[in-house]
Parts: C-alpha cells; sequence; structure tokens
C-alpha cells in the first residue's frame, strides 16, 4: 500500500464514510455520505484505490439489469491507515470536524 | 428518455471514451449504472455527468508499458514526425498572409524587380517543405506505430492543415473577384486549419508527461522575452504606419501647409475629410498592434510559469510568437496597402518567409533538437518521477 501524497478534506470525509459503512458501499452512497461534490469523489476514490487504500468490485445483485454499481471497501491495511490518517487530520485541523462527519446512505 | 437524461448519458460516455484504455469500460458502466441510479440517493444525474467530465479531464493518461518498450531510435522518429507535421501545419496556415502580395494561385503573379527570383526560390523551396515534409510525417507515423494514438492522430490532423492553400485555392478558383481580399469564403479553410492546428497541439501536449518537478526558473528571462516581444511588434506597427505608408504624406504633411494655399484649395474639404479617415486608420492599426504586442508580451512572459518551460523552450516559444507576429503584421500591411508597391511588395514577402522559416525552424528544432533527443523517453522519466516520490514519501 502507498502513502497518500495529499490528504485533504475531502479525502477525510470519503474515509469516514467508507469507516462508518463498515462494508462494501455503492459509490454514489459514499457520494451522498461524505457530503463532497461527485466531482471530487470519483478522482478520489480513484486515488485511493490506485494507492491500495480501498478495493472495488462490482455488484454481486444480479436481479438489476443494465449495467452494474461499483462497491468500494477499504482494505485492512487501508482501514488502518484511514483511521491514523483521519485521527491525525482531526487533531491538526479541529475546524473540519463538522465537515468530515459522515452521513451514511445504505444501498 | 429525457432530453435531460440524453445528454447526461452522452457526456457520460463520451467522458468514458477519453480516459486511457485500462479503465474506459469500467468507469463508463459505473457511471451509467450511477446515472440511472441516482435519484435513489437524491443526486442529479447533471452532477454525475459533470462529475465523469471532470474526472476524464483530469485523470493523467500514462504512458502504456508498451511505448516505454519502444527503442530511442522510434522516439527519435516520432519526435521528428511531429516537428515536421507541426512545421508543414504553420507553413500551410501562413500562407494567408500571403494572399495580397502572391495574388494566390488565380492571378498573375506581382514584379518583385530583382527580388523576384530569390522570392520564388524561397517560396518555392517553402511550399516543397510542406508538401515533402507532410509525407515524411505521415511515413515516419505509420513507421512508428507503437507510439501514442494522441501523436499519430495528431500528425494526421496536422497534414490536413499543411493542404489548407490547396483548399484556399479550390474554393477560390470558383469564386475569384467576387469577394474582398483577406475575406473570402476560402478564409474559413485557414479558420478550420486553426482550430484544427490548436486541437493537434493539444493532443501532443497531453501525450507527454506534465513535468511537476521542474522548479520554476528565473522570472527575468520570461519578463525579458515579453518585453523583446511586445516591443518588437509595437515597433513593426509604427514603422509600418510612419515610414512604410505611401499615405504617410497625406496623413502627416498638412500641419506644414500654411492656411492661405489649404483655402485656394477647392478640393480642401474633400481631401481634408480624406486626410481623417486615414488618421484614423492609422491611429487605429497603431492601437491594434500595440494591444496585440502587449497581449503577445505577456503572454510569452507568463507561458513559461505557467507551463513550467525550461529556458530553451522559452526561448523557442518567443522565436515562433515573433515569428507569428512579423507574419500577421506583414498581411495587414498587405491588405491595408501600406506600403510602396515598388519597395512593399518584396518587403513584406521577404519579411513573411523570414517568418515562416523561423516557425519551421522552431517547430522541428522544438520536437527533434538536440535537447529533445537527449528526453528519450518521457514515459520512462514519468515512471521514474513517480517512483522517486513514492520512495521519498516512504
Amino acid at each position: 500500500m502507498e502513502q497518500l501524497s495529499r490528504v485533504t478534506g475531502a479525502t477525510i470525509a470519503v474515509l469516514a464514510a467508507l469507516i462508518e459503512h463498515g462494508e462494501p458501499c455503492w459509490g454514489l452512497a459514499v457520494i451522498k455520505a461524505s457530503g463532497r461534490p461527485a466531482g471530487s469523489v470519483y478522482p478520489i476514490l480513484e486515488r485511493l484505490e490506485k494507492a491500495g487504500w480501498i478495493a472495488s468490485n462490482w455488484e454481486e445483485d444480479t436481479s438489476r439489469p443494465g449495467p452494474r454499481r461499483r462497491y468500494y471497501e477499504l482494505t485492512d491495511d487501508g482501514a488502518t491507515a484511514a483511521r491514523a490518517a483521519i485521527t491525525s487530520f482531526r487533531q491538526r485541523d479541529a475546524g473540519t470536524v463538522s465537515v468530515v462527519t459522515p452521513r451514511v446512505v445504505m444501498s | 428518455m429525457s432530453f435531460a437524461e440524453s445528454a447526461a448519458r452522452v457526456a457520460v460516455t463520451v467522458s468514458a471514451i477519453s480516459l486511457p484504455r485500462t479503465i474506459r469500460e469500467r468507469y463508463r458502466e459505473q457511471w451509467l449504472a450511477d446515472l440511472r441510479d441516482a435519484a435513489e440517493v437524491g443526486l442529479n444525474r447533471g452532477q454525475i455527468a459533470f462529475a465523469a467530465l471532470a474526472f476524464a479531464i483530469t485523470t493523467s493518461h500514462p504512458w502504456p508499458e508498451r511505448r516505454a518498450l519502444a527503442t530511442a531510435e522510434v522516439q527519435w522518429r516520432s519526435r521528428l514526425a511531429q516537428g515536421l507535421a507541426l512545421g508543414a501545419a504553420l507553413l500551410g496556415l501562413s500562407q494567408y498572409a500571403s494572399i495580397i502580395p502572391d495574388r494566390d494561385f488565380s492571378a498573375n503573379p506581382p514584379d518583385y524587380g530583382s527580388f523576384g527570383p530569390f522570392i520564388s526560390l524561397a517560396t518555392g523551396t517553402l511550399f516543397a517543405f510542406a508538401l515533402v515534409g507532410t509525407v515524411f510525417a505521415l511515413l515516419l507515423v505509420i513507421a512508428t506505430r507503437g507510439m501514442d494514438l494522441r501523436v499519430r492522430v495528431a500528425v494526421a490532423l496536422l497534414a490536413l492543415v499543411a493542404c489548407a492553400p490547396l483548399g484556399q485555392a479550390a474554393i477560390d478558383s470558383t469564386q475569384y473577384g467576387e469577394f474582398g481580399e483577406y475575406l473570402r469564403p476560402s478564409a474559413l479553410v485557414y479558420l478550420f486549419g486553426a482550430l484544427v492546428t490548436t486541437a493537434a497541439v493539444g493532443l501532443l501536449w497531453r501525450a507527454y508527461p506534465r513535468r511537476a518537478d521542474r522548479a520554476r526558473g528565473s522570472w527575468v528571462f520570461p519578463i525579458f522575452s515579453g518585453v523583446i516581444v511586445a516591443v518588437s511588434v509595437g515597433a513593426g506597427a509604427a514603422v509600418a504606419a510612419m515610414v512604410w505608408s505611401h499615405r504617410r504624406p497625406l496623413v502627416w504633411l498638412p500641419d506644414s501647409v500654411d492656411g492661405a494655399a489649404r483655402l485656394s484649395n477647392p478640393n480642401y474639404v474633400e481631401w481634408l475629410s480624406l486626410k481623417n479617415q486615414f488618421e484614423a486608420m492609422m491611429n487605429a492599426t497603431l492601437a491594434w498592434w500595440a494591444i496585440a504586442g502587449v497581449a503577445l508580451g505577456i503572454l510569452i512572459a507568463i507561458m513559461p510559469f505557467a507551463l513550467r518551460l525550461s529556458t530553451k523552450s522559452t526561448v523557442l516559444t518567443t522565436v515562433g510568437a515573433l515569428c507569428i507576429a512579423v507574419i500577421a503584421e506583414a498581411g495587414l500591411l498587405a491588405y491595408l496597402e501600406l506600403g510602396e508597391h515598388t519597395v512593399a511588395l518584396w518587403a513584406i514577402q521577404l519579411v513573411v518567409i523570414a517568418g515562416r522559416v523561423g516557425l519551421v525552424i522552431v517547430a522541428v528544432m522544438g520536437f527533434a533538437g538536440p535537447w529533445a533527443q537527449r528526453r528519450s523517453n518521457p514515459g520512462a522519466s514519468s515512471r521514474a518521477r513517480r517512483a522517486s516520490r513514492r520512495a521519498a514519501l516512504q
């Protein structure tokens, strides 16, 4: 797993949403839960996946026709690193606590 | 399906197409699913579409592995092809400035006096370069089949632009005499060519990795380059209007004519009206070129910082800007008929030739110059940078 070169408030919000959700989470649910615009969350998810913090898979529900949803979840190492990053970020900048508090939407 | 939904699907599909091949299909399906189910989480489809577009624009396009295997020779051929194609395209576009002095392909060539043979030889050589350079560039691109698709498309587009004068000749052959000089329908050929060239240069720009690790250089040299460009353009305009103009006596002489002579001239009122008209034209010309010169100078001064250009690239950019400026200025001279025919015809042509030769040199040297050869594999250097960044973070 790679270290992130840049950890922003939006990154922390996405990580917090994934931790809060616990199990594989639909990409749009991450967007909703993080409270960040989709234009920010898609690149963050891509970056986290490239760095090995999260993994993604297609949905297994075969009853829904058409294109499949993509589900994201933290890897074991990613979950540990995410908690550390959130703690570090909150300690460094207490003003962002309210921003990173996730509002998880179950899918 | 509503129009908004269709538009969102088109945006998502186009965004996916522009992604690197390895992730293209994955995101296309993911975004289409997100579009379909956006309402479930209370999101707008437009947000998904804009997010997809933003993602596509900001995603870095990795240099594929197969390109890393390309030999230095293949890299060199590709660069030469890009330089030749861009040079040929710029030659094609710069032909626009020569429409009036050349009277294009469909009228009698003007008499350049003793400079005639030189001008004919120079323009013939440039035409041959555009032709041979285009064909050679296309052959090189075919020979470097493993290279980036964007490079190959860009070279093909530039080859198309190199044919702009032929398009102009074809259009004018049916409509000659019905429209005024630069504002003929054939001007659209050059406008189209300029747009295609811009797209091709954009593709080439995207084909190379960003140079985020390059430190910003001194501000002195870019500022100096910008001032040179601005002053050159301004000085050229001043010389054109105040020295070369065959209307200069008409504009500047009146103040030295005494009142009695003016009043005794029966055509004085008409003459005065003409004088004011020409003065306004001259002032507008000078003002336009002063603005253009300052804008171009500022652009040249800012570009090295914004694009993190090296000193050599800054020099090439400055020379290229000067070439474009002198070609445009020569075109304006011809358009406004500011020159005396005995001198200005060949002077304008020589300026255009110098500018066109300069553009070719800048294009070829920029891509295939000695320093470009040393930077043999941009993909490899990009990976090396990423590896070094990773090492620094661990």
